[in-house]
């Protein structure tokens, strides 16, 4: 039996390419560089998915940027607590001091009555409104009146017993110096009564914090602002909905000068163009070109 | 080696003296570097203020606002809000003898915590993951403040008042407040303040005192007026009335503007229907 020689397989390198120590093919003939060039690869996706990830943590926060972007000189930025408490930011329209959405058919509407309750968050100035006030919310405002109210619920008796001292030493002073019944009467203490709700601080609860604290409301320098306490003055029925709802009403009877549209008012410049229309039908039928 | 060149040997072509794949790795990783300075100053930076999300939501925290006075604010983590000290900054004895290599390693948590493994603390601590909350809650014997006055994407959101700078941790204040809380917590181990509401109620009962710190915040009555007012003015109402009949009115300019468009609609089909008309009739004409 003769011999057979066979040649080791020789690798020709084309002219232009080389070839180096990470050409070493140590599985199934793939080579090494492939495998360092899949780590780079799956390097850059993970970049990717990194950032896209940790960019899309701010998604619930992303209507900041993208309201700035849609704002017209018109719109202002809203940020919006709805009834299940959920945070949302757009851009509403600002006219006359009232917000209505873009959505015409969104009857909510908020009036910006607090200057002084309108946010900055990054340099761009936002209302803050929720479905269950009519008005813009300034936390401030909220947070001194429920702390002053509960401060002056707790202290009655005190209060009582330094509201008469004073009209006391004011009374006898007054009989004194002979002074008109007129005067006397004014100087009859105010009502000093719990502050429950809303509707007792507007009807005596304003004049007695007022009498309390003639100048301004204090409050301590660090709050954490708490919903659930503050409900206990919250204005009832003051649904933004409601609101609107009302408002439309209202717009119509403003509206009354302008005639509500007739049924030919509406419709008959349709009927006449479908009038004319089945004039050219039957025109272009009964006397058909060339015919 | 391999008998065969991958590919033809296309990633073999040398440029400059370099195989082409040296090229590609070298392009990936530029373009890694593109792609992440591009996320960062489009998709990231332009959210500043509100990156407190973020950071609230890695740690299993609420998130906060914090407004000034006057209400500029800013989104934060809930440990930049209420706790008073930073426990990354404590000197912690690190278990084991690993030397100066255990500081790399060392989650200050587990300082704390007897609940976190080994290998959690390794992930948290390059994750970055931020345990001061819990910290703060523990060492205050669970008495921590939370009135969360929305939700957002999930993560409960406090809104926090603070008038006098004490949350900003370089102010005055912070420091003052770092020092006179720390002097508490050193004379009184079982009723220790972490917090800076819980710091606030000592201060308002005079169990301790800080003079550097405002004591009240002015709220003056016609903000108070304009918060809640009691009557609107009817100027404003009047307002409120005629942006609604301006709505009204742009009502009827939109149906309007919506008939124009039936209008050329039905001319256009009108001329196809005598168009197919007449192409019908010379159609029969023919015949």
């Amino acid at each position: 039996m003769a011999t057979e020689l066979i040649a080791d397989p020789v690798l020709v390198v084309p002219e232009g390419m080389s070839i180096g120590p990470l050409d070493f093919a140590p599985v199934v003939g793939v080579p090494v560089w492939l495998y360092i060039s899949f780590f780079f690869i799956l390097f850059f996706i993970a970049i990717n998915l990194y950032w896209i990830l940790r960019i899309g943590k701010l998604g619930p926060v992303k209507g900041w940027g993208e309201s700035l972007k849609k704002m017209t000189q018109n719109d202002v930025q809203v940020w919006f607590i709805s009834r299940v408490q959920k945070l949302t930011i757009d851009c509403m329209t600002i006219k006359d001091n009232v917000l209505t959405s873009h959505d015409p058919a969104n009857i909510g509407m908020w009036h910006v009555n607090s200057s002084q309750g309108v946010i900055q968050v990054g340099g761009c100035k936002a209302v803050v409104v929720s479905e269950d006030f009519d008005q813009n919310r300034d936390f401030v405002t909220e947070i001194a009146l429920c702390h002053v109210c509960d401060e002056f619920n707790a202290n009655q008796e005190q209060l009582k017993e330094e509201v008469d001292k004073q009209y006391q030493e004011k009374l006898a002073d007054a009989k004194d110096l002979g002074l008109s019944e007129d005067f006397i009467e004014s100087i009859k203490p105010t009502i000093v009564k719990p502050i429950e709700n809303c509707e007792a601080y507007e009807m005596y609860g304003r004049k007695c914090l007022q009498a309390t604290n003639p100048d301004s409301l204090h409050i301590p320098p660090y709050n954490i602002y708490n919903p659930n306490r503050f409900r206990k003055y919250f204005p009832r029925g003051c649904s933004s909905m409601f609101f609107g709802g009302e408002l439309i009403h209202d717009a119509r009877k403003l509206n009354l000068r302008r005639k509500p549209k007739g049924f030919w008012e509406v419709h008959a410049f349709l009927m006449v163009a479908a009038g004319i229309s089945m004039i050219a039908l039957l025109v272009a039928w009964l006397f058909p070109m060339g015919a | 080696m391999t008998d065969v060149l991958f590919l033809g040997g296309f990633f073999n072509t040398t440029f400059i003296g370099l195989q082409l794949y040296y090229w590609a790795w070298g392009i990936i990783l530029v373009l890694a570097g593109i792609v992440c300075l591009l996320w960062y100053f489009i998709g990231w930076k332009p959210y500043g203020p509100l990156h407190g999300l973020y950071y609230a939501y890695k740690a299993g925290s609420n998130v906060a606002f914090i407004f000034d006075a006057n209400l500029i604010g800013e989104m934060v983590a809930e440990k930049d809000a209420k706790c008073i000290f930073d426990y990354s900054k404590w000197d912690y004895e690190i278990p084991g003898n690993m030397g100066k290599f255990a500081k790399w390693f060392f989650y200050y948590p587990t300082a704390f915590f007897d609940d976190i493994t080994p290998l959690q603390g390794l992930v948290y601590k390059f994750g970055k993951v931020n345990k001061d909350v819990e910290i703060a809650r523990l060492l205050q014997n669970g008495e921590w403040e939370r009135s969360p006055s929305a939700v957002c994407g999930g993560v409960p959101l406090d809104i926090v008042i603070d008038t006098d700078n004490w949350t900003l941790r370089k102010s005055p204040q912070h420091k003052a407040i770092e020092i006179v809380a720390q002097q508490w917590n050193d004379a009184n181990p079982n009723d220790q303040i972490h917090s800076y509401s819980k710091f606030q109620k000592k201060l308002t009962a005079g169990e301790i005192q800080c003079p550097e710190l405002k004591k009240i915040h002015e709220v003056t009555w016609t903000r108070v007026d304009t918060g809640f007012p009691m009557d609107l003015e009817e100027s404003d109402w009047a307002g409120k009335r005629r942006q609604m009949a301006e709505q009204e009115y742009n009502e009827d300019q939109i149906t309007k503007n919506r008939l124009a468009w039936y209008v050329l609609a039905g001319g256009v089909g009108l001329a196809i229907m005598v168009t197919v008309v007449r192409f019908v009739s010379f159609t029969m004409a023919m015949r």
